[in-house]
This record gives C-alpha cells, sequence and structure tokens, in this order.
C-alpha cells in the first residue's frame, strides 16, 4: 500500500552552521535512495524539515512493498568472456560468481561499442521495512560532518548524540533501529516551552503536532516567521535593518520557536564607527542591528530569541548585559588604535611575513608604492596621492581592531586616516583598494583608488604566479581568481586607458631580481590565466558588460587584446557586424583565407599590382586598397563597427576571387603575389576581432 | 575544536557547604550565564563536569538532578548561550570510582566523547580537585575566587601553572583574548 513516509531524528543541538547543508543532504540521500529501491513513485516529493534538534523529512506516495524488478548487470565483453574454445574465462567466470547466474542464463547486449555478457536477474520485490533503516543510515553516512561524537555508553557515532527516531509510514511504525535508536511515533517538542512526548499519528500531521509544541519544523517557514517578525518590529521602530548575508539562516538554524525582541544599548557606544558595532552584533552576538532612514546606526537592535515569555525583561536585560562588555571592547580598540598613526605602524609590518618568498608586508608596501605611482602617473592622476595611499594601505593590518575583527581591514584604515589629517581621497583609497571583493562588489571610485586598487591586485597575482603557486581546481589558497577578475572589472568599466601586459610587466619589475620566474617580464602562464576570467566574465549573463555570445567572445579574445577597457567596444562592433547580411561569408571566407595562409611558406611579399592578370583578382586589389585606408582610420578611433561595417563591402569582391582565381598556381612569382593578396585582406579582416571565430 | 569544561556548584551558580539538593536552591553567580554566552557565541562547546555524590547518599535523585539542570539550561538559554553537555559523578566520595574528581575519568570521557585532545583545553573549577583533575589530563587549570575559590587559593597547594581569576566572568574573557 502507498502512503506517506515520516523520518525524523532527533539530536542534540545540531551546528547551527551546517544545518541547511545536513538537511538537504540528508533529504536528497533518504529520496534517492528510496527511488532507486522503487519504493517511490513518479508522484512522490520530499518535504524536509530541519530544526537545531532535528533533521526530518516526509515523502508522499512511497509503497510499503517493491514491486518486483529485472535486474540488470553489466559484465565483461564478449570478446574477453570466452576463450577461443567458447568457454568462459576466468573473467567471465568471477562475474557469474558476483552476479549468482549460470553461463546458460547469461544474455548478450550492445552498447554500440561492443558486445558484452549482461545477467537478468528477477528480483522479488522486498518489503520496507527490510531497507528503510539501512537506508536511513547510509544516508547519515553520506552526511557532510567534519567530526563526530560519541555518547552514552554506546560505539555509535555522529555529529551531535542523537535521541529518538521515527519511521511512520501511513499511521504504522516501520520497525527499525539506527544509531542504536529504535524507531517510534513519539518525539519532544521544544526544550523549554514544551514538557511531554508529541505523539505524531501520521505523517501529514507531523508540522502541525510540532507546532502544538511550539516547535516550527520546516526550515524556510521558520526562516520566513523570522523575517516577518523582524520586519514588523523593525517597522514599529521605524527603523531598517541591517541585512547580512547568512545571519538570517545561522539564526534559523538557532531557534526552534523564534521570538523577536527589542535590546538597546547606551547611546554613547555610537561614538564608534558603526562598522564596528554592526560586526560586533552580528558576529558575536547574532543580532541584527537598526538603522535610521539614512543609514545611520540606532542604538537598539533585535534578538531572536528561542524563548517565548510572558515578561521578557530578563532575556532583554541579559543580552544587553552580553553585548555590553564587547561594546567596550570595541570601543577601547577604535581609541587605543587612534593613538598611534597609521603611518607610524609600518615599520610593524617589517615583522609580518606575507609569503616566505615574496618577503614581508612592509616589503610588498613598498612594491604597491612604486606600482601606484607609476599607474596614477599614466593615468594622469595625481601620484603623489596614489603613493600615499599605498603606503598606508596595509597599515590597519596591525591594528588592535583588525585584530579582533579582519573584516575591518580597509574600513578602519580609512577611519583612522581620517583621524591622522590624511587627505579625504588617500582614506578613500585605503578603503577601497581591496574592492572588488567579491562579483558584483562596487569598484574603486576614482583614478587614485584604482591606482592602489590595481597595484594591490597586480603585485599578488604576478608575485604568487612568479613562484608558481598557481591556482588548481577549486584550490585558489591566496584568492588570485578575484584579483584578477577584480583588475580585469576595474580596467573595463571605469574605464582606465591602461595596458594590461604593460601593468604586469610594471608589477614583475617589483620584485628582487631572481625572485620570480619570468617570459617576457610576466610570469608564465598569467596572460592565459587573465584571458580565461576575463571570457567568463564576458559569457556570464547579467550586467552591463556579461551575457555575449561565445562566438563573439572568441573573435575579440583572438587577438589577445590587451587595453580591456577597449573590450566592449569590440563586442559590440563584431555584434552589429554579425547582423550584416555579408558577415558569415565573410567569416567562413576568413577562415579559408587562414587556412591557405597558414601552408605558405616564408613572408609574404606586398602584393603588386603588375602582376595581377585576372580581372578578379584586380577587383579585389582595387577594393582593398580602397577599404584599406577608412578601416584603419576607424580603428585608430575606436570606431570598430564602422571599420567592421567598412570590411563587409568586400564580400563580393571576395567571393568572386574564390570563384575564379586560382591560388596556388605553378608559378611560383604569381603564386607568392595572390597570396601577398590575401594576407593583406586577412590582416584587414582581422583589425578588430578574429571574424573566422564567428557563427561557429 | 574549542572546548571549555566548567565545573558547576560555585563555578556557574552558588555553592552551600550542604550540597545544593533541590532546583530551588539552584540559583546563578551573578553574570555566570552571560559568561556562559560568550563562549558560545564565540564557537565554544561548553561542557559541565560535576561532582554530584549527594545522589550517591541519597540526598537527592536523578530527577531531581535533571531538575536542576534544566533550570541552568535555561539561565543560560534566556541570554542566548548553550551548555552542550553535562558530565556528572554520582558516586560517594568513599565508592573509589575513576570519574570523582581529582581523578581523571570524567575529563577523559569528555575528551573520548567530543574526540578532543583535552591538552591546554581550558578547565574551570573553584576548588582543588578540579584544578588537579584539569591537570591530570592535561588541560588548564582555572581557579575562580568564587564558592571555595578564596579558601582554594589561601590553601596554596594548585597545580603549577594555574591561572587565577575572580569569577567565571573575568576567565572567560581571559579566554576569548588569549
Amino acid at each position: 500500500m502507498n502512503n506517506s513516509l515520516l523520518i525524523e531524528l532527533r539530536t542534540e543541538e545540531l551546528p547551527p552552521k551546517s544545518l541547511k547543508a545536513l538537511s538537504e543532504s540528508f533529504a536528497h540521500s533518504v529520496f534517492s535512495a528510496l527511488k532507486d529501491q522503487a519504493f517511490a513513485s513518479t508522484i512522490s516529493f520530499c518535504t524536509p524539515y530541519a530544526t537545531p534538534r532535528r533533521l526530518a523529512l516526509m515523502i508522499n506516495d512511497i509503497a510499503s512493498q517493491q514491486p518486483d524488478r529485472i535486474i540488470e548487470k553489466k559484465g565483461p565483453a564478449v570478446s574477453s568472456g570466452v576463450d577461443a574454445n567458447g568457454k568462459p574465462t576466468k573473467a567471465l567466470e568471477g562475474f557469474m560468481r558476483s552476479a549468482g547466474t549460470t553461463f546458460e542464463q547469461l544474455q548478450k547486449a550492445s552498447d554500440g561499442k561492443g558486445e558484452y555478457f549482461v545477467a537478468r536477474m528477477s528480483k522479488k520485490g522486498e518489503s520496507l521495512d527490510a531497507h528503510l533503516a539501512d537506508i536511513i543510515v547510509q544516508a547519515l553516512k553520506k552526511l557532510p560532518i567534519q567530526k563526530v561524537m560519541r555518547w552514552g555508553d554506546s560505539e555509535h557515532q555522529f555529529v551531535r548524540p542523537v535521541h529518538g527516531l521515527i519511521m511512520l509510514h501511513g499511521e504504522r511504525v516501520v520497525a527499525g533501529e539506527v544509531l542504536g535508536l529504535s524507531s517510534s511515533n513519539k518525539t519532544l517538542g521544544h526544550r523549554f516551552l514544551s514538557s511531554d512526548d508529541i505523539v505524531i499519528t501520521k505523517p501529514e500531521a507531523y508540522a502541525a503536532r510540532l507546532a502544538t509544541g511550539k516547535v516550527i519544523a520546516s526550515f524556510a517557514e521558520r526562516r520566513n516567521a523570522i523575517a516577518e517578525q523582524l520586519d514588523a518590529k523593525a517597522g514599529e521602530l521605524g527603523a531598517k535593518i541591517n541585512r547580512a548575508d547568512g545571519l538570517l539562516d545561522e539564526v534559523t538554524a538557532l531557534v526552534e520557536w523564534p521570538v523577536v525582541y527589542v535590546g538597546e544599548f547606551e547611546a554613547e557606544y555610537l561614538e564608534v564607527p558603526q562598522e564596528c558595532l554592526v560586526l560586533t552584533m552580528q558576529q558575536n552576538q547574532k543580532y541584527f542591528p537598526l538603522l535610521d532612514s539614512s543609514g545611520k546606526l540606532l542604538n537598539k537592535f533585535l534578538i531572536v530569541s528561542n524563548m517565548q515569555v510572558d515578561d521578557p525583561k530578563h532575556i532583554i536585560g541579559g543580552n544587553a548585559r552580553v553585548v555590553r562588555p564587547r561594546l567596550s571592547d570595541a570601543r577601547f580598540f577604535y581609541n587605543q588604535d587612534r593613538r598611534h598613526t597609521l603611518a607610524s605602524r609600518l615599520a610593524k609590518l617589517g615583522n609580518v611575513v606575507y609569503h616566505n618568498k615574496l618577503g614581508s608586508v612592509l616589503q610588498r608596501v613598498e612594491r604597491l608604492e612604486t606600482l601606484a605611482r607609476k599607474i596614477a602617473v599614466n593615468l594622469g592622476a595625481n601620484a603623489p596621492l596614489a603613493a600615499r595611499a599605498a603606503h598606508l594601505s596595509k597599515a590597519d593590518l596591525v591594528s588592535d581592531m583588525v585584530g579582533e575583527f579582519p573584516e575591518l581591514q580597509g574600513i578602519m584604515g580609512r577611519y583612522y586616516a581620517l583621524h591622522d589629517g590624511e587627505e579625504k581621497v588617500v582614506a578613500d583609497a585605503i578603503q577601497s583598494h581591496y574592492q572588488p571583493r567579491f562579483a558584483g562588489d562596487t569598484l574603486p571610485q576614482g583614478n587614485v583608488a584604482c591606482a592602489a586598487a590595481l597595484a594591490d591586485k597586480l603585485d599578488s597575482l604576478v608575485g604568487f604566479f612568479g613562484i608558481g603557486q598557481i591556482p588548481t581546481g577549486d584550490k585558489d589558497p591566496f584568492g588570485l581568481r578575484r584579483a584578477a577578475l577584480g583588475i580585469l572589472r576595474i580596467l573595463m568599466e571605469s574605464p582606465l586607458e591602461l595596458d594590461l601586459h604593460e601593468l604586469l610587466r610594471d608589477a614583475a619589475a617589483g620584485f628582487q631580481p631572481g625572485v620570480l620566474t619570468l617570459a617576457e617580464g610576466v610570469p608564465p602562464g598569467l596572460a592565459d590565466f587573465m584571458f580565461d576570467r576575463l571570457r567568463g566574465l564576458l559569457k556570464e549573463s547579467g550586467g552591463e558588460f556579461g551575457g555575449h555570445a561565445q562566438d563573439v567572445v572568441e573573435a575579440v579574445l583572438a587577438q589577445r587584446p590587451t587595453r580591456i577597457d577597449l573590450v566592449p567596444a569590440k563586442l559590440d562592433a563584431v555584434r552589429t557586424f554579425l547582423a550584416l547580411p555579408e558577415a558569415l561569408a565573410l567569416a567562413a571566407a576568413n577562415k579559408r583565407i587562414g587556412n591557405i595562409l597558414k601552408k605558405a611558406e616564408g613572408t609574404l611579399p606586398e602584393p603588386d599590382a603588375a602582376l595581377l592578370s585576372e580581372d578578379a583578382e584586380k577587383a579585389l586589389y582595387a577594393r582593398i586598397k580602397k577599404v584599406a585606408p577608412v578601416v584603419k582610420t576607424h580603428v585608430a578611433n575606436e570606431a570598430y563597427a564602422d571599420a567592421l561595417k567598412a570590411l563587409a563591402s568586400v564580400r563580393t569582391e571576395v567571393d568572386h576571387f574564390f570563384d575564379k582565381v586560382m591560388v596556388n598556381v605553378d608559378d611560383s612569382t604569381v603564386r607568392a603575389n595572390r597570396l601577398g593578396l590575401l594576407k593583406v585582406l586577412f590582416d584587414q579582416l582581422n583589425a578588430v576581432a578574429d571574424i573566422s571565430k564567428l557563427g561557429v | 575544536m574549542k572546548l571549555v569544561i566548567l565545573d558547576r556548584d560555585g563555578v556557574i551558580n552558588y555553592d552551600s557547604e550542604h550540597f545544593i539538593k533541590s532546583p530551588a536552591e539552584w540559583k546563578a553567580l551573578p553574570g555566570s550565564p552571560e559568561a556562559i554566552a560568550k563562549l558560545t557565541q564565540a564557537g565554544y562547546r561548553v561542557v559541565v563536569a560535576t561532582n554530584q555524590s549527594g545522589i550517591g547518599r541519597g540526598l537527592f535523585d536523578m530527577d531531581t538532578l535533571n531538575a536542576m539542570h534544566n533550570k541552568m539550561h535555561r539561565a543560560v538559554q534566556i541570554v542566548g548561550g548553550r551548555i552542550d553537555a553535562v558530565f556528572y559523578c554520582p558516586h560517594s566520595a568513599d565508592s573509589n570510582c575513576n570519574c570523582r574528581k581529582p581523578r581523571p575519568g570524567m575529563l577523559e570521557r569528555i575528551g573520548a566523547c567530543f574526540n578532543a585532545d583535552l591538552t591546554g583545553v581550558p578547565a574551570i573549577g573553584d576548588s582543588l580537585r578540579d584544578l588537579e583533575a584539569a591537570a591530570a589530563v592535561g588541560a588548564l587549570p582555572i581557579l575562580v575566587l568564587t564558592g571555595k575559590g578564596e579558601k582554594t587559593r589561601a590553601e596554596g597547594k594548585m597545580p603549577e601553572g594555574t591561572l587565577v581569576f575572580s569569577d567565571l566572568g573575568a576567565a572567560v574573557e581571559h579566554i576569548l583574548n588569549s
């Protein structure tokens, strides 16, 4: 009989940061095992539940008995399964043993690559009771758990001690044992707000029954309930909530029956930069800080508690007592830090190792200064200010506040720089030189900040590549992908008229000779790495600069452009060109010419008009002569679309040329001349992008 | 794993020479639930290890002990903290068990359950036997001056390297800042 199935594993408080992942993995593993073993039907779906003290799931339409099935097992190839006499080989005998069949029962099947033996065994359907516990045990083994515990006198191990197990199929308890627990239909409600056993009569009643025990079983529902309560409370206070990634999920994983209370701290702490207070509250206390309509921090915050009480003064008072010392620490660090200027902290950076091959942070700062100054000069920006920003950019790393909250690097640097009387543009650059820190983050604003930001990223990228610390797979311990993307986005989106290759070379020149492995002044493989990132950036959907078609991106990147700021214009031009009727024909012609030229040997001569004999080649020559200067002017003016449009006009002559003219003739002079003509055409066609990549 | 081991009576709650025998007698020391909350929020697993020979002597039963602990859990939960586990030795002093502090059994068991190396793990108590049990397993003995703490300090037999703080709040501040 088909019925809904409920599984609940009741535990001690699960680690909040991984609760969601544990729940998803558990539900997925159990559901797919039930599908694989033919207990689930096509209309079955899985509803996962997760609270700090339980992992649960409900699946509808689960059979109590598997259907009888034919199980197919693939064996060795026919060629290696029987010997010359048609007798089974050792390999096949082994297979027959494992499959429990005889030679006569084996069948043959083919998959296109060859024929192989196959054992088809009919398998009698078994009961859910025989399999369910094992399915759960296997699913638990697959959970992403870092460290397991033991508990009581048992030898069972799990991420936290377990206390209860429900396996309920319809109204019937499925007998079985998991982690030493026997199944039942009983559970417990909230740790403090509920006392007696809760009996679950049928799976569909689970969530409602738990609600009577002051537990919202569904993670998503609880998350929504918290969000609603937070919004309501913030609304009452006329405040906005400072949203933080992951905080709502984490809090959802900490409570079973969320109740939001308003806490308060002394307004005098507001003299501390609000980023510090916000971070303290969010990270250490899991509070939601409140902002006024202009984004300024209020001395009120929201607490998501697991306790519902008539008089919340204990909760509010207790939380205020816990947060006060943290705020007072933050204020202490802030006051303490400001007694020393950023500039005076630099010497300390000499003791901080950046990387054993790349020197101390102080040495790095010295490189950054030179590089930022150079970039600023190239940009026509204020070079002394850029150098000053780079000079001070890492000084806050040795401040107490950043020691306590590493996330505040740069932010504190800005505050301290302003306090020291540095120029505002320098202070802003100190903060924003870390940007962009993630996909979609804002870019540093202004040339001084951009120079400091580029210097920071170029130095780490060139340094680590130069010592062979290249990101592989998902390992990128030094954040080099992020650095590369940051450089590309700053150059392209600002945009900045800088040459990428020169930037990389200038960065590499800042290191002591011999420290880095270099080829042509740049670490080998780095340019390819950058172009791979650029390719991804341009194809990625969304944003003003992404969402380009693959062939358009490849056409532009095939030229390995080093002026990244010009790439968007080239992409647009190629896209416009593609809309022209001549585009694909020219792309094909370009590919053909490329292939012909690849086979040509030696340097090709400039085409000589006197050697042209056929009408078609004369016409092409005349057309190229006419178009070439136009294309050149357009390219120089960065009017790439116009250049490509001008090129489109050669199509008739190109088609005609290939119809009428034979290139590889015996007369070597004529042949070389024709190849020379094609070479000129080829260079023109590829002045903006490699158009042979289009339409593929 | 970040782990802290706490004695109960005289560290988390007021102690009494006549045992804490009922939930009514269990009263948190000022600031101790908040101190535990700070540990929880800093990512520590907080474990209590307590001698409860009152059970072995028949002064109170398991239900009463559970009720006392429920009160303790609640007091800590209200300020946003959590005690991850309570280990207790129910045996009387003359039963010669290995779990009663100063013997190391209870702490060793905590190490086994949490798969944790106890070396340097802060173990906070108010009496000499807490400190001796800590030292026996290589944990870091910390004396608080609440409960019997003053008397313990005056006797001066503390294991080498014992740190001394006025109360749990001060000890926790030190742990979080080091």
